[in-house]
């Protein structure tokens, strides 16, 4: 036994009448036989038999509507079973259905959005609800017409609420691009709070670096400010305090006439720092230690082939000690040019790693700030520094009578581990006779 | 003031009779349009009340087509050109893109082209090969065209009414899986051929779409409002021009914006959109835009085809990454973003 | 002033005013100088098979339409009426001969050898290609009017360069010589002397357009105007378009060039199996072609060669059901494809974006409670 169920003919209804039978209980059918004429949408169509068999019973008379999925015929197949069968009218539909819209769906509120443009109906009465979607044949398929409440598929997770976290109307006022955005939450910068320098509200990351200095209000002067160490500075503050804490300075000084090289300098083409470097470049031939470095860690004491002389450079962002290498082989012209070369690019940013760390010798100008001299703290890895300071003009012993001569103070901080008092004493002093007396440099 | 309510096939019979009844050079063309009425029978009835020297049944020739169009404007007629299906058009995309498109430009404005190419694109409607394209980006990439669709039997009397009396040559794109929508009709409402249509608004994310995926986009609108999210839905209407102001008037309100088609996405309507947004808007950006299209294939064989077009649930899905929630290809994206591969 | 306008060279075309034909409607044998020569080998064993066939094919269209009145196909177009206009070049193929056809050749795919099951998935919108185009010998059906004719002048371009003697069909309909496609065909077939056939049949209609709208003259008159010999056949006479296949395949492969054979037939179906035809024609036509049914000519042809019809039928009938059970087995239980399949053989090898893609949509469908 067989129960044929009226097919969804996908002309767009759910219902359909039986316009005459081509046969009658009793007839036995074969396979495709027109067994009645259908009326559809737009014509009256045949029905095929989907078996071979006899009919047992119509379910409709002539004229009469049957639903579509409802029993019209039974048929007593040979050698069948009890089956229903729809001739497929799911399999018709499925290609066409919609995944995801369940055709019964509760009957909601009517929800926020507006529709202004009448595209779809409005959210339908509850007696609406339960409309299915429609088809409709075309020559080539079938278009399907929605019906019924439009309701998400449900979600394998579980779905958090929604909550709208921020309202648009305060975006409105200050704008920023994403990363300016990212970076205003790393720092916890309200942009709201940012004075924005872009057109219509647009804060740049320029805004929020001022806005961080700037701080809020100006009612009260805070009492203190705090501002992070970083780059140069940070590193500089590392490197004294490792070399403070672990080589034992000891330092010497000495008061030196320097008229003479003053002049020198002025009247050539070598600076006053360069016919310095050149006298401690001639007392550290003799005093070759000077440039030697101690190594805690092996115990070793690395002595070097050639001066690298440190020269220290204040620049904005801090104290950087730039390295003329070799410097025993220039001549004062050449070590003016040098040093001159060596601090526009260490201002600039631009020295080399080699020229940063090369140094084994290090010479400061602190006179150049009007002091007479300090203890400078040791270059990392070096074990002399020597400062210069201002020179200035002091009543002086010249020639057995007392005469203003320019004089100018310099300061040894050594390693003691390196070198002891003697050594010190004897490379500032060597260092001082050539300043004083530049012409002995000829003869050395 | 009077509206009836007419399928969106029998809205553009309408604009079409209208057309043909005000302008006495108004003429159409196309395959089985006579007697037959058209394939969906959307000119149904006017050979009969036009006659056969105005609705005029065409050789099987889609390049000749619009070809002998071009050659009817020369003496003034405004052709009404049908193109069966979309996929039916390639024959005459010679003939559309090196001469419809240029020939204004060519003649120094002396040469108009007011010729409306009408055809019926899109998928969705369980059919066979070549019968379900969205080749409207080929022609949206040619200056001298416009192209246009409609969403709504009042969008598609309007705006077909709008491009047969345009002097540009107008490509108007009619969602054929549509068809049988019904919604009420006013045939004074007038439309132009340039500017979007905000046609649900909301807070949270704007959704533009164009032609059938106007619905579909509705619908999800109307489904998230379950869970309190408000969805501001952009009928695009004119693919091109592409009223990008809308848009980011839109995006600057909401923040996020997802562009759906039936198209493949790849050099696409949302490929152009998305680009122009992100120029003009990126800073009102919360989220990165996200289309929801058809894959980057041939269209597949109709059994499959939901699974290839965009849905109310894909659509969802690229709302909810756009507002940070979970979403079906976070996975995905975090595999992606630690292997560094490209899309 | 008038110009005489030569007509196009009469002498390529046979069978303008009057078709070819070699059996009149009551089964008797008509002569024909052209195509008795190739017949000599058709006796009542032959002409049984001929029927068999026919019979065979129509059953596959008939049931193939029942089956999408009742939901196991999404559609049909049928063939109903033109089984002699196929069947007879059919038979006449060798088997590595190849067939560019439209979707309305069944009866090619069938004789050929199609699996069913296959080719029922076309038609049921489960795959766009029914059959193995290498395993057959036949292109896939194609849907854009005409574009096969240039495929098939292609590969007959390309046997000949081969050296082979293998030739190229292409069918076609009567709307499909407006197509610029197939006008560019018979240029190249002609300059080229490619060895391929161009079948047309001419089943007066094109969808709703009946054939004068695509031509005022016989459409066989058109390829001589390319220097195309053509030949226009009763294309319900299956003899007489065996016939004809055979000369123009014979032509074809002797390196003797193109063909064209326009079979006069008839659409008694719709265009589809949701086409109206009552809209555009009216029965009395309708009625005028069955009267002129391909396999009742054939029959009472066998009848007069004094064949037991009885046997015949009822042999037909067995070889018919069988295939007809077959189609609705595999209408019926045919596999949908997986969604998986949109990504499949889009390229040699798929690229990383629809890697990417596949991955996105199975993830989506995932993320669907209850989906696959």
């Amino acid at each position: 036994m067989k129960t044929f169920l009226l097919p969804d003919l996908g002309e767009g209804l759910t219902e359909s009448e039986v316009v005459a039978w081509r046969v009658a209980e009793g007839d036995t059918v074969e396979l495709n036989q027109p067994l009645a004429d259908i009326e559809t949408a737009k014509a009256v169509v045949e029905l095929p038999s989907p078996y071979e068999g006899v009919i047992t019973k119509l379910h409709a008379a002539e004229g009469e509507t049957v639903a579509v999925g409802a029993p019209l015929i039974e048929f007593d197949v040979a050698g069948s079973e009890q089956q229903g069968s729809g001739a497929d009218a799911s399999a018709a539909e499925a290609p066409s259905a919609p995944a995801g819209e369940p055709e019964d769906a509760p009957s909601p509120e009517a929800g926020p959005v507006a529709t202004p443009d009448e595209t779809i109906e409005e959210i339908p009465a509850a007696a609406e609800q339960e409309a299915k979607p429609e088809k409709v044949s075309v020559l080539v398929g079938s278009i399907t017409v929605h019906g019924g409440k439009p309701v998400r598929a449900k979600r394998t997770w579980d779905v958090e609420p929604f909550s709208r976290t921020d309202r648009p109307a305060e975006r409105r006022a200050n704008r920023a691009m994403p990363p300016v955005r990212k970076l205003a939450k790393e720092r916890g910068i309200d942009l709201q709070s940012v004075r924005p320098s872009g057109a219509d509200g647009l804060v740049t990351r320029a805004d929020l670096e001022s806005h961080g200095s700037a701080s809020a209000a100006p009612a009260a002067a805070p009492a203190s400010t705090r501002e992070k160490v970083t780059g140069l500075r940070k590193h500089t503050a590392a490197a004294m305090t490792q070399s403070a804490l672990t080589v034992p300075h000891a330092a010497t000084f000495h008061q030196v006439d320097v008229t003479e090289t003053l002049a020198l300098a002025r009247s050539g083409d070598a600076s006053f720092l360069a016919l310095a470097c050149r006298a401690i470049l001639l007392a550290a031939k003799r005093w070759p230690d000077v440039t030697a470095s101690f190594h805690a860690d092996t115990n070793e004491l690395e002595r070097f082939a050639h001066v690298n002389l440190g020269i220290a450079v204040s620049t904005d962002r801090g104290l950087v000690v730039a390295s003329v290498d070799e410097a025993e082989t220039m001549d004062a012209v050449a070590l003016t040019v040098a040093i001159k070369d060596r601090a526009t690019r260490a201002r600039e940013g631009s020295l080399s790693m080699a020229e940063l760390t090369s140094s084994n010798i290090t010479v400061s100008n602190v006179g150049i700030f009007g002091v007479d001299g300090g203890i400078p703290i040791l270059n990392p890895g070096e074990s002399v520094i020597l400062a210069l300071g201002a020179v200035r003009k002091m009543p002086w012993a010249h020639e057995g009578e007392v005469v203003l001569r320019d004089v100018c103070t310099v300061t040894v901080s050594f390693d003691h581990r390196v070198l002891d008092g003697r050594e010190a004493a004897g490379f500032l002093a060597d260092v001082a006779a050539v300043l004083e007396r530049p012409s002995l440099a000829l003869a050395r | 003031m009077t509206t009836e309510t007419l399928t969106l096939a029998k809205a553009v019979n309408a604009a079409l009779a209208d057309s043909l009844d005000a302008d006495d050079r108004v003429l159409l063309m196309g395959e089985d349009i006579g007697k037959l009425g058209g394939v969906f029978r959307v000119t149904d009835g006017l050979q009969a009340r036009f006659g056969e020297e105005r609705v005029i049944d065409a050789p099987l020739a889609e390049s000749a087509i619009i070809g002998t169009a071009i050659g009817m404007g020369y003496r003034g007629f405004r052709v009404v050109a049908e193109i069966q299906f979309d996929g039916f058009i390639y024959p005459a995309f010679d003939q559309i893109v090196a001469q419809v498109a240029k020939l204004h430009f060519r003649s120094k404005g002396r040469v108009k082209v007011p010729l409306t190419i009408r055809v019926p694109f899109g998928g969705a409607i369980g059919s066979v090969e070549h019968h379900s394209e969205s080749p409207e980006a080929y022609f949206a990439h040619t200056a001298g065209l416009r192209v246009v669709t409609a969403s709504t039997p009042q969008e598609a009397y309007s705006t077909l009414r709008a491009a047969i009396a345009s002097d540009d040559p107008v490509l108007f794109f009619e969602p054929k899986g549509k068809y049988y929508t019904k919604g009420e009709v006013d045939r004074s409402i007038t439309r132009d051929l340039d500017t979007a249509n905000v046609v649900a608004a909301g807070r949270d994310v704007t959704v533009a779409a164009y032609g059938p995926t106007v619905e579909t986009a509705l619908r999800a609108a109307i489904a998230a409002a379950d869970e309190g999210i408000e969805i501001e839905v952009i009928d695009l209407r004119s693919i091109s021009p592409l009223d990008v102001d809308t848009v980011v008037e839109s995006v600057r309100r909401t923040g996020r914006l997802v562009v759906a088609h039936e198209a493949p996405g790849e050099v696409s309507v949302s490929s152009e959109l998305i680009t122009s947004v992100v120029e003009r808007a990126f800073s009102s950006l919360e989220a990165a835009p996200e289309r929801v299209t058809g894959y980057d294939t041939p269209y597949p064989p109709s059994a499959i085809e939901h699974d290839y077009l965009p849905s109310l649930d894909r659509i969802l899905d690229a709302v909810d990454r756009t507002l940070g929630r979970r979403s079906s290809r976070d996975e995905l994206d975090t595999a992606m973003a630690s292997t560094g591969a490209a899309r | 002033m008038s110009i005489t306008v030569p007509a196009p060279d009469p002498a390529l075309a046979v069978g303008i005013d009057c078709p070819l034909r070699v059996l009149d409607l009551d089964g008797s044998r008509l002569p024909s100088e052209l195509l008795d020569p190739h017949l000599t080998d058709i006796d009542e064993s032959a002409l049984t098979n001929l029927y068999v066939d026919m019979v065979r094919v129509r059953r596959l269209d008939t049931e193939a339409f029942a089956l999408t009145r009742q939901g196991h196909l999404v559609l049909w177009p049928p063939l109903l009426g033109q089984e002699a206009a196929q069947v007879g070049p059919a038979r006449a193929l060798r088997q590595d001969d190849w067939v560019f056809a439209s979707y309305r050749e069944h009866a090619f795919a069938l004789l050929k050898g199609a699996d069913l099951g296959e080719f029922a998935h076309v038609w049921k919108a489960y795959a766009h290609g029914g059959w193995d185009p290498h395993e057959l010998r036949m292109a896939p059906a194609q849907i854009i009017i005409g574009a096969q004719s240039l495929h098939a002048t292609g590969f007959a371009m390309a046997s000949k360069l081969d050296r082979s003697d293998d030739i190229a069909l292409a069918c076609f309909g009567d709307g499909a010589t407006s197509e610029g496609d197939v006008n560019e065909a018979l240029v190249w077939a002609s300059a080229f002397q490619a060895p391929v056939v161009f079948l047309c049949q001419n089943n007066q209609y094109a969808i709703s357009e009946p054939v004068r709208v695509q031509s005022s003259a016989p459409l066989a008159l058109r390829p001589t105007g390319f220097g195309i010999p053509s030949m226009r056949v009763d294309g319900n006479d299956v003899l007489a378009m065996h016939a004809a296949a055979r000369i123009a395949f014979e032509r074809a492969r002797s390196g003797g060039g193109p063909t064209f054979i326009e079979a006069v037939t008839y659409r008694r179906g719709p265009h589809t199996t949701t086409d109206d035809p009552k809209r555009y024609r009216d029965e009395a036509e309708l009625e005028e072609w069955t009267a002129k049914d391909p396999i009742d000519r054939v029959e009472r042809a066998l009848e007069r060669m004094g064949a037991n019809m009885d046997a015949v039928r009822a042999e037909a009938k067995i070889r018919a059901d069988e295939l007809a059970k077959e189609l609705r087995a595999a209408a019926e239980h045919a596999e949908a494809p997986s969604a998986d399949a949109i990504f499949e053989h889009v390229y040699d090898r798929p690229t990383k974006r629809i890697q990417r893609q596949q991955a996105e949509r199975r993830a989506f469908a995932a993320s669907i409670e209850g989906t696959r």
